[in-house]
């Protein structure tokens, strides 16, 4: 949107209103209900500026939309940017029937790029500090003059950044936008990667250990949240806190393999540098897996339903399907965006 | 060490918080307006006069002014917002037109009750220029309160 245009529009909108005016006039002319030529003065200064007014408040809406923005945080490899393009494929192919629109050429290009890497079963790469980047719709909610216009963005950070947030506070943490970025964010997104919490990683260790490192590094970073809003908590309590466990599509795997070294090594080859074929889950796997899930990490479940009255779980899976939908990406799109 | 890191002075909080921005950017500048007006109604009684127009203009120049530099400080942490720059830019130029015409109004309120004072002439003009600077005044404000909402401006309280 330009000034220009901006003031083409409110060019319009003068002659709309000036028009009313005139008529107004004419009006109170021709019916002679009004007392004085003071009257008739006033009564047509208001019309034309309550059309005005009006039509003003239309343009403003339309033009500058109400900011929205979505953060997402969890550990390097946990698919972050993933889930980012598969909720925007989502949104572009329009099934959901959330009527949104993609803001700049930026957005749409690097969704595209990403997407066509998953496409054709290559993996996006982790996202460096030369990728920062803040995917951009709006998002329409509401009809005609009940219309709501949202600028959402969803901020993509590095792996390695979003683990700080996690893991240290300092002095430092005040003086980084991308931060600072994400504490002001209307939504917060805690991912959670499925792999470790299945099997051992050498990064992560045993699921025990994983269990308990996500859950202490994401209780500091609600903590952390809560200090910053130190000005607004009941807003930060109202705020959606969604705890997303990414790659459900490994569900799948554990209950079919019996052998559990072969499981294990399904399980890892799948973590960050391969992409599972579309397939369609078994929902029976699905719930099974989300209970034990759910289970396991039942501490940090009952701390962000404590604290947050917006508080939900989602499990989604990039690549697998359960009934003709990707899992979980509708309910999550649902209850991330603005209502 | 700069003020800002230094931990004996730590940086102030600034918040988004569109109730604290809008106190801030457009209820205390109005606060000169509604005292007078009130005061003029305590003594003199409710009257349409009561309220200065001249008074309400200033403040909505004042109100233009604080906005305008709220939007030109505010800064994009996210590097690829360059449509969010030119945004911020051209509605910062919004209001600083509304501040021209808030100080022009100023004038001419000023001038024509100096007119109607000393002369006795158009008395009918200066209820219908209040009435104007009313309507004239409503504008800025919910512009105000979008641009809050649309780009997250901060104001320290």
């Amino acid at each position: 949107m330009e000034i220009k245009n901006f003031f083409e529009e409110i060019r319009a909108h003068m002659i709309v209103a000036i028009v009313m005016g005139t008529i107004a006039f004419l009006f109170s002319l021709f019916f002679d209900i009004l007392l004085n030529k003071f009257s008739i003065s006033i009564f047509t200064l208001i019309a034309t500026s309550i059309t005005f007014f009006g039509l003003l408040i239309i343009a403003m809406q339309k033009n500058l939309p109400t900011a929205y923005r979505v953060a997402v945080i969890g550990f390097p490899r946990s698919g972050k940017t993933t889930l980012i393009t598969a909720l925007f494929g989502e949104l572009f192919a329009n099934r959901l029937g959330i009527k949104a629109i993609p803001r700049g050429l930026e957005t749409t290009e690097r969704i595209n790029a990403n997407l066509e890497k998953l496409e054709i079963g290559k993996s996006i790469g982790s996202t460096t500090d030369q990728d920062v980047f803040a995917y951009r719709i709006d998002v329409i909610r509401g009809k005609s003059i009940f219309e709501r216009r949202y600028k959402v963005e969803i901020g993509d950070f590095p792996g390695e950044d979003s683990a700080t947030f996690i893991e240290k506070f300092g002095n430092w943490f005040h003086q980084t936008p991308y931060f600072k970025w994400a504490m002001e964010s209307d939504a917060f997104l805690f991912i959670v990667d499925l792999t470790p919490a299945l099997v051992n990683t050498k990064e992560h260790g045993t699921p025990e250990e994983y269990v308990a490192k996500m859950t202490s590094a994401i209780r500091a970073a609600w903590q952390r949240l809560n200090e910053y809003h130190y000005e607004g908590n009941t807003e930060l309590s109202q705020k959606p806190v969604i705890l997303i466990f990414t790659k459900a599509d490994l569900f799948g795997i554990t209950s079919e393999k019996d052998d559990l070294d072969e499981t294990t090594n399904a399980i890892l080859k799948f973590g960050f540098n391969e992409i599972p074929k579309p397939t369609e889950i078994d929902s029976a796997k699905l719930e099974q897996g989300k209970e034990k899930i759910l289970k396991q990490f039942s501490t940090l479940i009952q701390y962000l339903t404590n604290q947050s009255k917006n508080f939900q779980c989602v499990f989604v899976s990039c690549f697998s399907y359960e009934k003709e939908q990707r899992v979980g990406i509708k309910e999550l799109l649902n209850k991330m965006l603005p209502k | 060490m700069s003020a800002e890191s230094s931990p004996a002075c730590p940086p102030r909080h600034k918040t988004h918080s569109t109730l604290a921005w809008m106190l801030v950017h457009v209820i205390f500048p109005l606060i000169p307006f509604v005292i007078e007006g009130l005061l003029r109604c305590l003594i003199l009684g409710f009257r349409f006069d009561s309220f200065s127009s001249a008074t309400l203009s200033a403040s909505m120049a004042l109100i233009c002014f604080f906005i305008h530099q709220s939007l030109i400080a505010h800064c994009f942490p996210m590097p690829n917002d360059k449509e969010g720059e030119q945004n911020v830019s051209w509605v910062a130029n919004l209001f600083s037109i509304f501040a021209i015409l808030s100080i022009v109004l100023f004038g001419a309120v000023v001038l024509l009750a100096a007119i109607v004072e000393q002369y006795k002439v158009a008395q009918d003009a200066l209820p219908t220029l209040w009435i104007g600077t009313l309507m004239f005044c409503f504008i800025p404000i919910p512009f105000a309160y979008q641009a809050q909402k649309s780009f997250k401006l901060h104001a320290t309280l």
